[in-house]
C-alpha cells in the first residue's frame, strides 16, 4: 500500500515536472537569444500555407536555400547520410544583409557568424539548406493578406527577415520585413493609406 | 454489477416471488436494494461523461481564445497567462486526486483539462516564437508528456486522448515518408495500466470503455503501420488479429455477458465478419501478391518487420486453433479458421481466382448460418438476428454484383424473407416452451 502511494505521488511529481519543464525549456533559450543575440538581416520570399494546431503563417523561404556542395561535404554525406546537421557560416554584404558562404560538419566554423542548419541531398552536387526558422505565425486573416502585399512587390526583394543569432549557432527569428516595413506595419499602412 | 445484469435481475424477482423461491418483502428489498446501486451507477456515468465533456468544452474553448493570436499583448503576459493555466490545471489535478482517490468525474475532467492546457502550450509557444516543427513531434511530445499523468490519475479520458494523439503521430509520420513502428512501443506504454484496470476493476464500465479503445486503436494501428511492400497481406494479417481476439486466452479480461461486455470476443468477431464480406468480391484479390512486390518507394526495416508481425499473429492464431480443435470448441473453429483459409487464398489466388472467391463466399454462408443456428440453440436474440443480417447482407451483395436474372433474385429474397420469419418463430417459440418448462 505504501509502495502504491509512493508511486502514485511519484507519477504525479514527474508529470507535472514534464508538463512544464517542456514549455520552459522552448521559451528560455529563444528569449535568451532575442535579448542577447547578434542580429542580422536575409532576403526571403515568403509563401502562404496554414497550420491547423499553431494558426496562419507565413511560410519563409530564405534566399540560398539550395547551395553547391563541395567534394568533402559530399563524401561525408556517402559515408553517412543519416547525419542531417550541419553549420551554415554566412558573410556580410555591403548593404548589410547576410547571405550563406560555407557549410561545415561535425563542429562550427572557428570565428564568424553561423546557423545550425539540416541539409537534404538534392542531386549531383545540390544541397537544399533547412534553416531554423522557417515560418512566421500572424493572426489568421492577416496571413493572405501578407502574401498579396508581397506579390505587389515581387521580383524587387522587398521581403527579408530580421533573425538574432546566439553564440552557440542557436537562431530565432526577429521579425519580418515586407517593403522595408516591419509587416504589421505594412499591413496596416496598406489597410489604411497616408493621405497624398 | 452491470446494469443488464440488473435489469434481469429485477425482471426476475415476480417470477420468484410466485413460485415460493421468495418472501414478497424479500424480494421488494432486494428490487429496492437493486434499483438504488443501479441509479447510482448510472448518476456516477453521467456525472463522469458530463465532467469530461465540460473539460473538453473549456479547454477547448480556451484553445480557440488563444489561437486567436494575441498580437496586441505583450509577449510576457501571454507567457504568464500561459503557464498560468497550466500550473492552474496542474492544481485541479492534485485537488481532484485528493478529494476522489479512487477516480471518477472529477480527476477524470482535471486530467483532460491538463492534457489539452500542455497542448496549447506548447502550440502557442511555437507560434510565439515562431519555432519550426512537424505536426509529428507535436502529437509525439504531447502524447509522451501525457503519459505519466494517465498512470498518476489512472484516467480513461487521458487515455483515449494519448491513443488519439500516438495514432495521429503514426499517420502524419507515414503520410510524410517515415516509419511508423515505435507506435507498437508507444501502444505498449498503456499495457501496464490497462492490466491494472483489468486486475482491479474488470466489470466496471470505464474498464470496458478502456478495453474497446485499445482494441479500436489496433485495428487502426495494424493499417496504418503496414508497409505494403507486398500487396494483400493486409488481409492475412487482419484475419489472424480478428481470430487472436475471438480465440484470446488473456487472464483478467471479461468472457461473460453481451455485445459490449466481451470486447475482444465482439470485436473479433464483428471484426472477422465485415472481413469475409469483403474478401468475397473480386477487387480485393485484383493487383496483389507476388507479381506486384514493389521494388521500390519503401523502408525495407518497416518491411520485414511487416512479414515478422504478420507471421507471428498467424502462427498464434493458428496455434490457438489447433487448441479449438483439441477441445473440440465448434464455434471457434469455425472463426478461428478464417486465416487458415485467407492465408492459401492469397497464396493461390493468382492462378485460381475463381475457386478462392467460390470458397469465400461459402465460408461467408456457413458462418452466417451457423451464427443464426446458435442464436437459436442459446436463445440469443443478438446473434439470430446478427447471423440474419449478415447471409442477408452476403446474399444481396452477390445480386448487384452478379448477371442472375430478376426471377432468381425474386425467389432468392422470398426464401431469405421466409428464412427471417422462421427463424425468428423458432426463437420464439424455444423462449415460450422454456418458460412453460420452468
Amino acid at each position: 500500500m505504501a509502495l502504491k502511494l509512493f508511486l502514485s505521488r511519484f507519477l504525479l511529481g514527474a508529470a507535472i515536472i514534464s508538463q512544464l519543464a517542456v514549455p520552459v525549456t522552448m521559451v528560455g533559450s529563444r528569449a535568451w537569444t532575442l535579448q542577447h543575440g547578434e542580429r542580422v538581416l536575409m532576403h526571403c520570399e515568403p509563401v502562404d500555407p496554414y497550420d491547423a494546431f499553431r494558426g496562419r503563417y507565413v511560410a519563409l523561404s530564405v534566399e540560398g536555400t539550395v547551395i553547391d556542395a563541395d567534394e568533402a561535404m559530399i563524401a561525408h554525406l556517402d559515408a553517412a547520410p543519416w547525419k542531417r546537421s550541419a553549420y551554415l557560416a554566412l558573410t556580410r554584404e555591403a548593404d548589410g544583409f547576410v547571405k550563406p558562404d560555407k557549410l561545415t560538419v561535425g563542429h562550427p566554423p572557428g570565428a564568424g557568424l553561423y546557423f545550425k542548419v539540416k541539409i537534404h541531398r538534392l542531386g549531383g552536387k545540390k544541397l537544399r539548406v533547412v534553416y531554423p526558422f522557417d515560418r512566421y505565425y500572424m493572426e489568421e486573416k492577416m496571413a493572405p493578406r501578407a502574401e498579396s502585399l508581397y506579390r505587389k512587390h515581387a521580383g524587387k526583394r522587398k521581403a527579408h527577415v530580421a533573425v538574432r543569432i546566439a553564440p552557440d549557432g542557436a537562431a530565432v527569428l526577429e521579425e519580418l520585413y515586407v517593403g522595408g516595413e516591419p509587416i504589421h506595419e505594412a499591413l496596416k499602412q496598406s489597410a489604411h493609406p497616408a493621405e497624398p | 454489477m452491470a446494469q443488464q445484469h440488473i435489469k434481469w435481475l429485477l425482471s426476475e424477482l415476480p417470477a420468484l416471488v410466485r413460485k415460493g423461491v421468495l418472501l414478497p418483502e424479500a424480494a421488494e428489498q432486494v428490487a429496492t436494494y437493486y434499483r438504488k446501486t443501479g441509479s447510482i451507477s448510472r448518476r456516477s456515468v453521467l456525472s463522469t461523461v458530463f465532467t469530461i465533456l465540460g473539460a473538453l468544452l473549456v479547454g477547448g474553448g480556451i484553445i480557440l481564445i488563444f489561437a486567436h493570436n494575441w498580437h496586441d499583448i505583450p509577449r510576457f503576459f501571454r507567457l504568464f497567462l500561459l503557464l498560468g493555466v497550466l500550473v492552474g490545471s496542474q492544481a485541479l489535478v492534485v485537488r481532484a486526486l485528493r478529494s476522489a482517490p479512487a477516480g471518477g468525474g472529477p480527476v477524470e475532467g482535471a486530467t483532460v483539462f491538463s492534457i489539452l492546457a500542455f497542448m496549447a502550450n506548447v502550440a502557442l509557444i511555437s507560434q510565439m516564437y515562431h519555432i519550426p516543427g512537424e505536426m509529428t513531434e507535436y502529437f509525439l511530445i504531447c502524447a509522451l508528456v501525457s503519459l505519466p499523468l494517465i498512470y498518476a490519475t489512472r484516467s480513461i479520458a487521458g487515455a483515449i486522448i494519448y491513443f488519439l494523439l500516438v495514432v495521429s503521430w503514426a499517420g502524419a509520420e507515414q503520410f510524410a515518408g517515415g516509419v511508423a513502428i515505435p507506435l507498437w512501443g508507444l501502444l505498449a506504454g498503456m499495457l501496464p495500466l490497462l492490466r491494472r484496470q483489468l486486475q482491479e476493476a474488470a466489470g466496471r464500465n470505464s474498464t470496458l470503455v478502456f478495453l474497446w479503445a485499445f482494441l479500436l486503436t489496433i485495428v487502426v494501428a495494424a493499417g496504418i503501420t503496414l508497409e505494403k511492400a507486398l500487396p494483400g497481406l493486409w488481409m492475412v494479417l487482419y484475419s489472424s488479429l480478428f481470430a487472436l481476439m475471438y480465440l484470446h486466452k488473456a487472464k483478467h479480461v471479461p468472457s461473460e455477458g453481451g455485445f459490449w461486455e466481451m470486447p475482444l470476443e465482439s470485436c473479433g468477431i464483428v471484426g472477422q465478419s465485415l472481413l469475409i464480406l469483403l474478401l468475397t468480391f473480386k477487387w480485393p484479390w485484383q493487383n496483389i501478391g507476388w507479381n506486384y512486390y514493389r521494388t521500390a518507394g519503401y523502408h525495407p526495416i518497416a518491411a520485414a518487420f511487416d512479414y515478422v508481425v504478420i507471421i507471428g499473429a498467424l502462427a498464434w492464431a493458428l496455434l490457438l486453433l489447433f487448441e479449438a480443435l483439441r477441445r473440440r470448441q465448434r464455434r471457434a473453429l469455425l472463426f478461428g479458421a478464417a486465416p487458415l483459409l485467407v492465408a492459401c487464398a492469397f497464396a493461390t489466388h493468382e492462378s485460381a481466382l475463381i475457386p478462392v472467391l467460390f470458397v469465400m463466399n461459402a465460408y461467408a454462408l456457413v458462418l452466417g448460418v451457423d451464427t443464426i443456428l446458435e442464436g437459436i440453440r442459446v436463445g440469443r436474440r443478438l446473434w439470430l438476428n446478427g447471423g440474419t443480417l449478415f447471409v442477408v447482407l452476403l446474399i444481396l451483395m452477390r445480386f448487384f454484383d452478379s448477371d442472375m436474372g430478376m426471377l432468381v433474385r425474386g425467389v432468392s429474397f422470398v426464401l431469405i424473407g421466409l428464412l427471417f420469419v422462421y427463424s425468428n418463430r423458432l426463437f420464439a417459440r424455444r423462449m415460450l416452451k422454456e418458460t412453460h418448462g420452468t
